[in-house]
């Protein structure tokens, strides 16, 4: 068989450019290390690289939002662990000015502390974040949300609740509105509260409440009248009698499912109103006990009804440390589940990590010995071509 | 009378003409498309000597030329095959190149414009998170901005080529019509070096478009392309020319000197390989990053429109992008013309549209040929609705009168920002709810959403309160039934409560004026990463931009692979011509010593003659 000259050095030429073409790309495969140098190199894994690096950009996203929702809701953890404390503190000064030996100025001193808690708990729960935002505002975040005016504090924020993205489909709130951790905290024992009547005059004081039976009690209004200092009745809204007793000083009435204890001895006509808890805020209560230990207490009277006010206020206060406790739990249930996703986040970003470098990078013990085989041919080729193309037979000829 | 002397310059002469050929072929060893010549010998008539005849020497029959017509057209057609693929693949690899590099493509700066979007979902307010995310959305847009004007600069280079394709075809057509001619002035005679340089000529005209070679009488050839449209006829030329496309005035088309439109009808070489390359990789390309661009910017748009700015604005576009294009056809007598708006856009394809009216209704069919239904009667209240894209009709359309529509061709060079200002990102969600503390029950806000954008009393107050457990009111008036798990609806938006009301609860439903802090919008758009926006709602934005990657990935990786194949293929039939018309440079030194051998050995017969003759004298002399 006969070839041409010219077809034999062009194919052995082709061949040698192809040789350096594929170690051209082995090469810029290793220096990169990236095995899909374009997508043609591998289609359907460049397609799934780009998959794989959104889900990894997206679950870092996830990371970076637990870390947001991490820190705003320590912030928050931890601004309640002082609205505790504080009520704790308020607690036993309240405790005190319930004790009988205390005099006006003594009783003073003590309300004025307690004013000065209650401007610290609206300081409180006035807190801002590192952005300078009320993390009791709900959404109203640039708003002031606690005001104190008059007597009063009122709540400028919303009930708007931050939800941050922890992971697809899922997220977490990561704050509590202001109206919803100091306000609106039934009054009373949770179930019912008690009030002594204005007009009372005897030295009758209430003590604990407690429900023994809810399925009796409907959440009506009633009252407790003494028709005589041994004597009760109690009435509904519409004036019925609906139970009656004597009385005397510790003993507890009950009606209704419900139990009031009482200690002191009324005066015929003192009454007490019984009603379902109403809504009430942490700073009326502790206004409440101020007020009362700065009410004068010149007689016998004066002295029982200052400790029946604070025992109720007292009451109040037992909800707003519940209230603030129930708060706190749920911030660590959301805590603990931004930790879990935390955990799970990390995972998946190791195994999305691990899934891209397989799709995507060079492995370079068989690049680098694809390299070795390809330079080794390469090599063989260009040798070949020299000895061959010197093989002449217009050598021979001189 | 036998001659010693004539049978020995015979020889000599034969010898001389068999150097100068082997001389010829040494020279052309390198010349495209030489085929190598050989002198052909023959005894001359031999001379009657009694009964017996004695050789007279050696005639030259000729000077042929080693070819085979069927090893050279096969080596034609796959040089055709070959160019068209290498075409194909060298410009389907500057798109490939385009999307190659993991950090330049579109991806991360779409995750980079939704990681943006969620750090604003974590901080609403935040100036910084604001203009970060202003920042990211600019560089998307830009990223498709770049991508969609590189492939546009890709579609103005396969067009400017189409041009240049032509004009070497009619060049090369010229040439070959001129050899013609001149085999034609040589009486039908060719000089076999004329033959060789038509063939080349040829082959040179097959690396531009695939041809068809008809041999005619006198060894003249007829050129026609694959389909038929004669190129060369004889000795005229048949030029090609380039004529604007009908519809996009941007394009041009191949057409025959009369202006018949053939593009359809070329296929091979170069020129097959751009129109391959324009019909099946390019288009496809920009419409798909099109898409991509109007998904995003119709999702985000859409819910941005749902939110509220920081100035208490309900939030107007996010992005802007390319509006549907639509061409009348040139030829169109109607006045007819068409307007395309994106509709569904989850329903769009990646595939430009042919509207044809045929004198009673209009039809619409894709590039590949499908036709695809309409509803509606193509007026501006009820337009022809076809694959998430509405169309109105206006003016009168004659019969046959027919548009091209591109819908999202431009709209990733189109893509901006539409808004400047941090305040008007609408983080927020424009209506807040909140419940009355005086409740009773359970009832609790579970969550507000905007269902309705446009309704004009969205943002106005409006009271909800319950008439009893399953019934409420709405300001007031009414008495609408409350189902557990169902949302309340009003205004535009969609209560969700959690819990059970009771009679007397109230729920109130208010502008968020103050709600800056609020994120439900900005969580919500941060959500459209991966959501699903096209293919009917199956594809998210990433998904739909890895199908752009995967399909121009696996046609240039055919692409290649096919040239590798066409290439062995050719190298193949260029190596079973070679190997019969190619030049042997041993095999000529072989030939150089063997015909110097018998031009000495004539040389040889010569001298003995003149021996012969000298002797012959000398007897005579010596007489």
């Amino acid at each position: 068989m006969r070839i041409s000259t010219f077809w034999m050095q062009q194919s052995a030429v082709s061949a040698m450019l192809d040789q350096q073409a594929n170690v051209a790309h082995t090469q810029l495969e290793v220096s990169t290390g990236r095995r899909i140098l374009t997508p043609s190199d591998d289609p359907a894994g460049a397609s799934r690289a780009l998959n794989l690096t959104h889900a990894d950009a997206a679950n870092t996203q996830y990371q970076r939002n637990i870390d947001a929702a991490n820190s705003r809701l320590g912030n928050e953890d931890q601004t309640l662990s002082s609205v505790s404390s504080l009520l704790d503190r308020v607690r036993t000064l309240a405790l005190e000015g319930q004790n009988g030996t205390l005099d006006a100025g003594d009783r003073k001193n003590i309300a004025t502390e307690i004013r000065q808690r209650l401007s610290q708990l609206v300081a409180l729960a006035n807190t801002k974040d590192a952005n300078g935002e009320y993390i009791f505002a709900g959404n109203a975040t640039r708003t002031q949300p606690f005001v104190q005016n008059g007597g009063g504090v009122t709540y400028a924020g919303d009930q708007g609740q931050r939800a941050i993205a922890i992971a697809p489909g899922q997220t977490i709130a990561t704050g509590d509105p202001g109206s919803d951790v100091f306000q609106n905290i039934p009054g009373g024992n949770g179930t019912f509260q008690i009030a002594a009547s204005p007009t009372n005059t005897g030295t009758l004081v209430s003590g604990a409440t407690s429900v023994s039976d809810i399925a009796q009690w409907d959440g009506g209004s009633y009252q407790i009248q003494f028709t005589a200092p041994d004597q009760y009745q109690v009435v509904d809204a519409s004036n019925t009698v609906i139970s009656s007793g004597s009385y005397a000083s510790g003993d507890t009435i009950s009606f209704r499912g419900v139990e009031i204890g009482f200690t002191g001895t009324p005066d015929a006509g003192d009454s007490y109103a019984v009603g379902p808890s109403t809504a009430k805020d942490m700073f009326s209560t502790l206004a409440d006990i101020a007020d009362a230990l700065e009410s004068p207490g010149f007689t016998p009277h004066d002295t029982a009804s200052i400790n029946d006010r604070i025992g109720r206020a007292i009451e109040n206060l037992d909800r707003a440390s519940d209230r603030i406790v129930d708060v706190r739990a749920r911030i660590g249930a959301r805590l603990n589940t931004t930790d879990d996703q935390s955990n799970l986040n990390a995972g998946v970003g190791v195994d999305l990590k691990s899934a891209l470098s397989k799709v995507q990078d060079t492995d370079y013990a068989s690049a680098v010995s694809t390299l070795n085989l390809q330079m080794t041919g390469l090599q063989a080729a260009q040798a070949a071509y020299v000895k061959v193309q010197g093989l002449t037979l217009f050598d021979y000829l001189k | 009378m036998t001659d010693l002397l004539s049978t020995g310059i015979s020889g000599l002469l034969a010898s001389q003409l068999a150097l100068n050929t082997t001389g010829h072929n040494i020279s052309n060893v390198n010349t495209a498309g030489y085929t190598r010549q050989q002198v052909m010998l023959g005894a001359r008539t031999p001379d009657r000597f009694g009964t017996s005849w004695v050789g007279t020497g050696v005639d030259v029959t000729g000077v042929r030329r080693l070819y085979d017509s069927f090893l050279t057209g096969q080596v034609r057609d796959a040089t055709g095959a070959q160019s068209r693929l290498q075409t194909f693949g060298d410009l389907a690899s500057q798109v490939d190149n385009l999307l190659s590099d993991p950090k330049a493509g579109l991806q991360p700066a779409l995750d980079s414009f939704f990681g943006a979007m969620h750090d604003l979902a974590s901080n609403p307010a935040d100036s910084t998170t604001r203009q970060a995310l202003l920042g990211q959305a600019n560089s998307l847009a830009g990223r498709l901005r770049t991508l969609g004007t590189q492939l546009t600069s890709l579609d103005k280079q396969a067009d400017q080529q189409i041009g240049d394709e032509v004009t070497q075809i009619n060049t090369l057509t010229q040439s070959i019509a001129n050899v013609n001619l001149q085999i034609q002035r040589t009486g039908g005679n060719p000089s076999n070096d004329l033959l060789d340089q038509r063939d080349e000529l040829v082959r040179q005209l097959s690396t531009h478009v695939g041809v068809n070679v008809i041999p005619q009488d006198g060894n003249m050839i007829n050129v026609t392309t694959g389909n038929g449209q004669p190129l060369v006829l004889a000795t005229s030329a048949q030029p090609l020319k380039t004529v604007t496309n009908a519809y996009d005035p941007s394009r041009h088309d191949v057409a025959t000197s009369n202006g018949t439109v053939i593009t359809s009808q070329l296929s091979g070489g170069a020129l097959g390989g751009i129109l391959d390359f324009r019909k099946n990789l390019l288009d496809p390309a920009r419409n798909a990053l099109g898409r991509t661009a109007v998904a995003l910017t119709d999702a985000v748009n859409a819910q941005h429109h749902a939110g509220m700015d920081l100035d208490g604005q309900l939030g107007g576009d996010f992005f802007n992008t390319g509006a549907p294009q639509t061409f009348g056809n040139r030829a169109n007598t109607g006045s007819a013309q068409i307007t395309a708006a994106f509709g569904d856009v989850s329903q769009l394809t990646t595939s430009d549209y042919t509207m044809r009216y045929d004198g009673s209704a209009w039809s619409l069919t894709r590039s590949d040929g499908t036709q695809v239904a309409m509803t509606g009667t193509g007026t501006a209240a009820d337009p022809f609705v076809a694959d998430g894209l509405a169309f109105t009709v206006s003016g009168s359309a004659s019969a046959g009168d027919s548009f091209l529509i591109k819908p999202t061709a431009t709209a990733a060079a189109a893509t901006s920002v539409a808004i400047t200002d941090i305040r008007q990102i609408a983080a927020a969600s424009p209506v807040a709810a909140t419940t009355a503390g005086s409740n009773t029950g359970t009832g609790a806000v579970g969550g507000i959403s905007v269902t309705d954008a446009t309704d004009p009393n969205l943002m106005s107050p409006a009271n909800i309160t319950f008439t009893s457990p399953t019934t409420y009111q709405i300001n007031g008036s009414g008495s609408f039934t409350f189902t557990p798990g169902q949302p309340i609806t009003a205004n535009g938006w969609s209560l969700e409560l959690t819990g059970a009301p009771q009679a007397g609860d109230s729920f109130n439903v208010a502008a968020n004026t103050s709600g800056v802090g609020d994120n439900t919008n900005a969580l919500a758009m941060a959500g459209i990463a991966d959501l699903g926006v096209l293919d009917g709602g199956n594809s998210t934005l990433t998904d739909s931009y890895a199908q752009l990657v995967g399909t121009v990935g696996t046609s240039t990786q055919q692409a290649q692979n096919g040239l590798d194949a066409q290439t062995a293929l050719l190298n193949q039939s260029i190596a079973a011509q070679q190997n019969v018309s190619g030049v042997n440079l041993d095999e000529e030194a072989a030939n150089l010593v063997r015909y110097q051998q018998s031009y000495q050995a004539a040389a040889q017969v010569i001298s003995v003659a003149s021996t012969l003759f000298d002797s012959v004298l000398a007897a005579m002399q010596g007489t």
